[in-house]
């Protein structure tokens, strides 16, 4: 069956459909990561976005048990060069495009991805949706030019309630944007006695478990949207924190820091990033669509920065820290979870100085 | 860090000759290494013996020695040229080995010469076996277990201990004889208990098997600050068991989740680190099918043949980092030269797929074993682009040049289901297309699956395929299905055949429904960042690329794959071309599909089309750029045998035209050409069916030369003494015979041969060199040792071959370079074999010792410019003092069951060269630069021929003089000792004989082997058994008097000579 991907800028790209045929309008992102798609589609700090995916061959390995971040995949839209039909791998349960059916995301296969990806590049995210109807594509194309993208997505992907993962370590509260399975991996893997919060609870929720420290998660959207955990972060200043993602960009805003819409975001599975403490070259996983500003104040300390375009990937500020990528990796490079082993030696450290 | 500023001086050491596993990627690599240095500053010595490669272009170091890559010559050049520092991982194993030879015999030491790149400790770490198995111990990276034993009980406990299945090698057995796989403990009761009986130690290995295992290889790269990065991953599509060099291999990796890439990654950089390499590194890896269980097979601590595929595949130059990480830069502070706008330490990213198809000489050793295994066969590789795997795929069979450009072989068309099976089973290099045929005969994929263990989804693409292929025959003209197939790779030339009509009418209607691929850029990122890099490949997408500039343009086509008869040469000549278009301020074109050249360098030319040299692929990149012409005399036969076609569809060939080209290789043309110049050429005619060639040999009488028309590097060529071979010859070797492709029936003339190599601008004829080849007439030019000045030469034979080529040279309206193969009987008569329109095999060898830029002069000459204003006159050049050698290398140890035998089908892989003030000398040097053992005493064994039975007394009491034992059989043995010498007969190979002559060479109790073939060929069987024993154990065999006269000119020079005073005479 035919199926229309429309842009904001009036471009039409015609393809095959593949998964759900129910569309909602989304943003438009990239993402140049060669494997790791069934991570990525159930990444939650994809709501709200289409992705296109730079590799052209998406579905080889199918999509098994064991892979996922999250339960219930929040994109909008996936956007490829060609769906493969038959997943091989000894883990493969079902085929992608059956996956992405029996969990409404909605996608197109068969258009030239290079063509959007240079597209994005030289002009930025925009808008787009998908059309079943070439009748339609008129009406389609003057809705997107007027819709508003939605706010407050971090809202709709938080857990509506708090609960635990109960374990002996540490006590932490793990403030949920849209976290990641894989954060949660690292966390047990550590022995952390978690509680996992909505992303509007308020300090008096968060203390009341008395946490030694606070993990802000990864998610969607804008952080300016997070008002109530920047007010939550700025009352919590003797805590210590660790910010991913998202969680990192309400953590600057917190700290009065500047944070600013990428022209066409980071969102890839091995992007370079320099560790100011050791000089050297890390390679990690991000997907993030806003950057902290480069001025950062007198007391905050860059940690991690972007090695192509310079960009703020990591500060600290007292025993808070923040990385805007994804340290758990998933998809692609772990190389940075010691930052989970710093963050606990952190707590620990604190942990004798209070005692 | 900032680079070094303590060394100025760098001796960087080449790989040598082209052997199977060891080829062009090495130039490429010492190519882009050298300029990089120099980049930086430095002063680059670099020593090579190969002179057919770019990188001993006096341009790409300061000091170039094209002299023999051991310790003796190595040592020699560090003693004069005093160098800070030697940089050796970028010439293979050779480079590697010189550089620890070097060391081990404390010369590095002695000159206070430091080690860049990887340090010895890691080279042996990554090499030496025990110390592999200890470092992976160390840092917790699995490999399959294994030990040794002595006896079938310890053999079967460990097993029980491991785990079946198991691999049984015995020792110090060659090529593996008496090994094999055991499921289960009757199988490996059997196994061992026969391998420990054949193991002449009594000891096998028994080791876990991971046949069946995906193998995956990472390129990574480390430099001195501990970053490291991985550049590239690749699947062989075979499975473990299958050399990675003769496996289709695919990138990035298709089958495996996001988790085993990153764990197989993590391994990767953990032992790049854990080796503490800097450069670049290859790490092989199996990993289980049905589990995240993995085992690190092996480790290549310098740049490979796979760094060459992973450098072209993502555009990232692995060399040219690597040589500026070995003087102390890091990735961070590179800028990464593909994208300019990003640094060298990024990870690529890809957004097609690559396919890399292995390229096999078995078309010329038809007799060879084809089964594909553990030793590496094949001589050279193409490689494709595309955006699925199908188009990928599609792209390399037709970039391959192996008469298909389809999965489908014609000669499987008439197999059953049983013979596809079977050659399915073995491995066999053709079994892709017996796969394919299998399939189309009604094999399931899980029966192949279970068969051969490739991966269901390769099987899936191939089933896909065929799919369409069906979908096409049930519905012509479809213009839906015309674009699927378009996008899933089909080439015109399969479509017309599926629809039963004309590749150009194909074409036409493909054309008219706005069916033309675009162009994408190859550029490490994935449209990430804006790039620079003029790296392009075609696909059916919708967004172009590429587009065309408003500067004069030209399009070199290059030559493909690498195969016997067609080699690094044509590449070099292709290269040079280009830098000579770019330097005239043309826009220079490449379109090329070679992984392991120094063309496919996307720094080389304006432009590189990574695509199929085809008329399709070929005419895509030619309908968008508008060249004013294509030039096809660099790419041998490959470009050439495009010519016809694309004048067809008017496109302009520059150089000598379309009807010079065909006047030389049309056979009656040519001699009718020959006649008209007044230029003597041997008898002959030619036949298409039997009984004339018959007639032919008959008139013009016994020995005859016959080989089919258009043929490469003497494909198929042989020598006929008698009637009945002839009819053989014409039943068995030549497998199509039209009026199209006629064979050749010549008189064989006895007699030296000698080869030119010219250029032509219509108006004058330079000759730089006449080459005169050691080995008589008969052996092919390529596989003889070749020699200039040439030697015994008188002055009018040399006037004879000046004023023939000058001849022909005007008469053929050769523009560009041209070749001529000459043989001069013993009457001092020349004659004139063959003539080539094109650059040939010995242009670089030729530009190198003359100092004339053949292929450079004759681009100026394509491209207009006139040889008399350029400074040259016509004729010879003058001759150099100094003796050259070229020598041919062969890669026999590498492909069982091929004859080693020396005849008019070339067989050699590669050639080296050697220089000095005497042919002895120079002689010396070519033959140890070749890889042959030149001992000064020793023993010779002797069996020859009959007729050749005078000749071989004269060359045994050569040996016999200074002070060698002769070794015969017992009618060579008989022979001599009638004639007075004192020789050991040896037994007959069917005596099981401890002193059998098999055996005899096995234990190295002789030095040469020296064996020529009976014309009556019934008794060639034990000769071959000799020539294969000699190649596999390393002992020099001549199969040609001419060479081991040679030899023992050497020796002769090299030695002295005892003669009792009881023999002087007079």
């Amino acid at each position: 069956m035919k199926r229309y991907l429309v842009l904001e800028d009036g471009c039409v790209f015609e393809g095959t459909a593949i998964g759900s045929d129910e569309f909602k309008t989304g943003e438009l992102i990239f993402t140049n990561a060669m494997s790791g798609y069934q991570e990525m589609l159930t990444d939650s700090a994809y709501c709200g976005q289409i992705i296109v995916c730079t590799f052209p061959m998406i579905g080889n390995v199918g999509i098994n048990r064991d892979d996922f971040e999250s339960m219930i995949p929040m994109l909008y839209g996936l956007v490829l060069s060609e769906c493969c039909d038959e997943g091989s791998n000894f883990r493969c349960d079902q085929s992608l495009n059956e996956f992405m059916k029996q969990k409404k995301i909605p996608g197109i296969a068969g258009v030239d991805t290079r063509a959007i990806v240079r597209k994005i590049r030289d002009e930025g995210v925009m808008k787009a949706g998908f059309c079943d109807d070439e009748k339609q594509l008129e009406a389609m194309k003057a809705e997107l030019k007027q819709s508003t993208l939605e706010k407050r997505l971090s809202a709709r992907v938080t857990t509506p309630r708090p609960f635990p993962i109960p374990n002996r370590g540490h006590k932490l509260v793990l403030v949920d944007f849209g976290c990641k399975y894989g954060v949660i991996r690292e966390l047990s893997e550590r022995d952390c006695d978690v509680l996992v919060v909505p992303c509007t609870s308020s300090i008096d929720e968060i203390m009341a478990f008395r946490p030694e420290g606070i993990v802000l998660s990864s998610g969607p959207g804008d952080p300016a949207d997070c008002t109530e955990a920047i007010e939550m972060i700025k009352a919590c200043q003797n805590t210590a924190m660790l910010g991913i993602g998202l969680g990192a960009e309400v953590m600057a805003l917190a700290a009065g820091i500047k944070v600013s819409k990428m022209k066409s975001g980071h969102h890839g599975s091995s992007i370079p990033v320099r560790n100011h403490q050791n000089n050297r070259i890390e390679f990690t996983s991000q997907n993030h669509g806003y950057e902290i500003d480069k001025e950062l104040p007198a007391d905050c300390e860059l940690l991690y920065s972007a090695l192509n375009d310079g960009s703020v990937e990591g500060f600290k500020r007292n025993h808070q820290m923040g990385v805007c990528f994804n340290p758990e990796g998933a998809p692609g490079n772990s190389e940075c979870s010691y930052l989970f082993d710093e963050f606990l030696d952190l707590l620990k450290e604190r942990g004798i100085k209070n005692a | 860090m900032p680079k070094r500023t303590d060394i100025k001086k760098i001796l960087v050491i080449g790989s040598g000759p082209i052997v199977i596993g060891q080829a062009a990627e090495f130039d490429y690599a010492g190519t882009q290494a050298c300029t990089s240095l120099r980049e930086e500053g430095y002063e680059v010595v670099l020593i090579n013996s190969n002179p057919a490669t770019i990188m001993t272009d006096t341009v790409i170091a300061d000091q170039v020695y094209i002299e023999p890559l051991t310790l003796e010559f190595a040592s020699r050049i560090i003693s004069k040229e005093r160098p800070d520092a030697i940089l050796g991982s970028l010439g293979g194993q050779t480079g590697l080995n010189l550089v620890v030879e070097l060391s081990e015999a404390g010369v590095l030491n002695q000159y206070n010469v430091e080690i860049l790149g990887t340090e010895l400790d890691a080279i042996e770490k990554a090499e030496d076996r025990e110390k592999f198995r200890n470092l992976m111990l160390e840092i917790g990276e699995p490999i399959p277990d294994s030990t040794i034993v002595h006896t079938v009980e310890e053999a079967v406990d460990y097993a029980n201990q491991i785990g079946y299945p198991v691999v049984v090698r015995p020792a110090f057995t060659l090529g593996g004889t008496g090994g094999g796989f055991a499921d289960d403990e009757t199988e490996l009761r059997d196994i061992a208990a026969n391998g420990l009986k054949l193991s002449p130690v009594h000891q096998c290995l028994i080791e876990k098997s991971i046949a069946g295992y995906k193998e995956i290889e990472y390129e990574v790269m480390r430099d001195s600050n501990d970053n490291a990065i991985v550049v590239c991953n690749m699947e062989n599509v075979d499975p473990v068991g299958i050399h990675t060099g003769d496996s289709i291999v695919v990138a990035p990796t298709q089958t495996l989740t996001d988790r085993e890439v990153g764990m197989l990654r993590n391994a990767s950089l953990k032992i790049i680190r854990a080796l503490k390499i800097c450069g670049g590194c290859n790490v092989q890896l199996a990993l289980d099918p049905e589990s995240f269980n993995y085992y690190v097979i092996e480790v290549n601590p310098r740049v490979s043949r796979s760094s060459a595929l992973a450098s072209k595949a993502t555009g990232y130059p692995i060399a040219k980092i690597a040589a500026k990480i070995a003087v102390g830069l890091t990735l961070d502070e590179i800028i990464n030269p593909v994208t300019k706008s990003s640094y060298a330490c990024t990870e690529p990213a890809i957004d097609y797929i690559v396919c890399k198809f292995p390229r096999f000489p078995f078309d010329k050793f038809p007799h060879a074993d084809r089964h594909l295994g553990t030793q590496m066969k094949a001589t050279g590789e193409v490689m494709s682009i595309g955006r699925n795997f199908e188009e990928a795929l599609l792209k390399a069979v037709r970039s391959l040049e192996m008469k298909t450009d389809h999965l489908e072989y014609k000669e499987l068309k008439n197999c059953t289901m049983n013979e596809l099976i079977e050659k399915i089973k073995v491995n066999d290099d053709e079994r892709m297309m017996a796969i394919a045929e299998a399939m189309r005969k009604g094999a399931d994929i899980e029966s192949l699956f279970a068969l051969t263990k490739i991966d269901r989804f390769f099987l899936h693409k191939i089933a896909h395929i065929l799919s369409i292929e069906t979908a096409l025959k049930e519905n012509v003209m479809d213009k839906e299905l015309l674009r699927n197939a378009k996008r899933n790779g089909f080439a015109d030339s399969t479509i017309a055949r599926i629809w039963n009509c004309d590749e150009l009418k194909v074409a036409a209607f493909r054309k008219q429904q706005g069916l033309i691929p675009v162009f994408k850029m190859v550029d490490t990122c994935a449209g990430e960042f804006v790039s620079a890099t003029p790296y392009y490949y075609a696909t059916y997408e919708q967004e172009n690329e590429s587009f065309r500039s408003d500067r004069e343009k030209v399009v070199v086509l290059g030559s493909g794959p690498i195969r016997i008869g067609q080699g690094v040469e044509f590449d070099y000549a292709t290269v040079h071309c280009v830098q000579t278009l770019r330097e005239m301020g043309y826009e220079a074109i490449v379109i090329n599909n070679n992984p392991e050249t120094v063309s496919t360098d996307f720094s080389i030319s304006d432009k590189l089309y990574f695509e199929p040299l085809t008329v399709e692929d070929v005419m895509n990149v030619l309908d968008l750029e508008q060249p004013l012409g294509v030039i096809v005399q660099f790419g041998g036969q490959t470009a050439i045998n495009l010519a016809d076609k694309l004048v067809e569809r008017g496109i302009r060939i520059l150089g000598t035209s379309l009807e010079d080209i065909d006047r030389a290789e049309d056979r009656h043309e040519f001699e009718a050409m020959l006649q008209q110049l007044k230029v003597r050429q041997p008898r002959g005619e030619t036949a298409t069916e039997v009984e004339a060639a018959v007639q032919i040999a008959e008139r013009i009488g016994y020995p005859v030369l016959v080989r089919p028309s258009y043929v490469l590097g003497g494909r198929a060529m042989e020598i006929v003494h008698v009637e009945r071979d002839l009819r053989e010859y014409m039943a068995t070797a030549v497998k199509e015979i039209s009026h199209d492709a006629p064979i050749l029936v010549d008189k064989y003339i006895i007699g030296k041969e000698c080869e030119i190599d010219a250029i032509c601008d219509g108006e004058t004829v330079v000759i730089p060199g006449i080459m005169e080849h050691i080995e008589r007439a008969g052996i092919h030019s390529g596989d003889s040792i070749a020699v200039y000045p040439a030697p015994t030469l008188s002055q009018k034979v040399k006037d004879q071959i000046v004023d023939y080529t000058i001849r022909i040279g005007h008469g053929f309206n050769f523009i560009g370079l041209f070749n001529i193969q000459f043989i001069v009987d013993q009457d001092e008569t020349v004659y004139v074999l063959e003539v080539n329109p094109r650059s040939s095999r010995s242009v670089p060898f030729l530009s190198k010792i003359t100092n004339i830029a053949m292929a450079h002069l004759a681009t100026q000459a394509v491209m207009g410019c006139k040889l008399k204003d350029l400074g040259f006159t016509e004729g010879i050049c003058k001759e150099s003092k100094r003796t050259y050698v070229k020598a041919p290398v062969f890669s026999f140890a590498k492909l069982r069951s091929v004859d080693t035998t020396l005849g008019p089908e070339m067989k050699s892989t590669g050639e080296a060269l050697g220089s000095d003030a005497t042919l002895e000398k120079a002689l010396y040097k070519a033959l140890i630069a070749s890889g042959i053992k030149v001992s000064l005493n020793g023993n010779v064994l002797m069996t020859v021929a009959d007729e050749d039975k005078e000749e071989g007394l004269a060359l045994a009491r050569r040996f016999n003089e200074f002070g060698f034992g002769i070794f015969a059989t017992e009618g060579t043995g008989n022979y001599l000792r009638e004639h007075g010498l004192y020789v050991h007969t040896v037994a007959k190979i069917s005596d099981e004989d401890e002193n059998n002559v098999l055996n005899v060479i096995r234990q190295g109790k002789v030095s040469y082997v020296v064996n020529t073939m009976s014309i009556k060929r019934s008794v060639a069987q034990d000769g071959f058994l000799i020539r294969r024993v000699s190649a596999e154990n390393n002992i020099p065999c001549f199969t040609s008097l001419d060479t081991a006269n040679a030899i023992a000119s050497i020796i002769e020079a090299r030695s002295f000579a005892t003669i009792s005073m009881n023999d002087l005479e007079g």
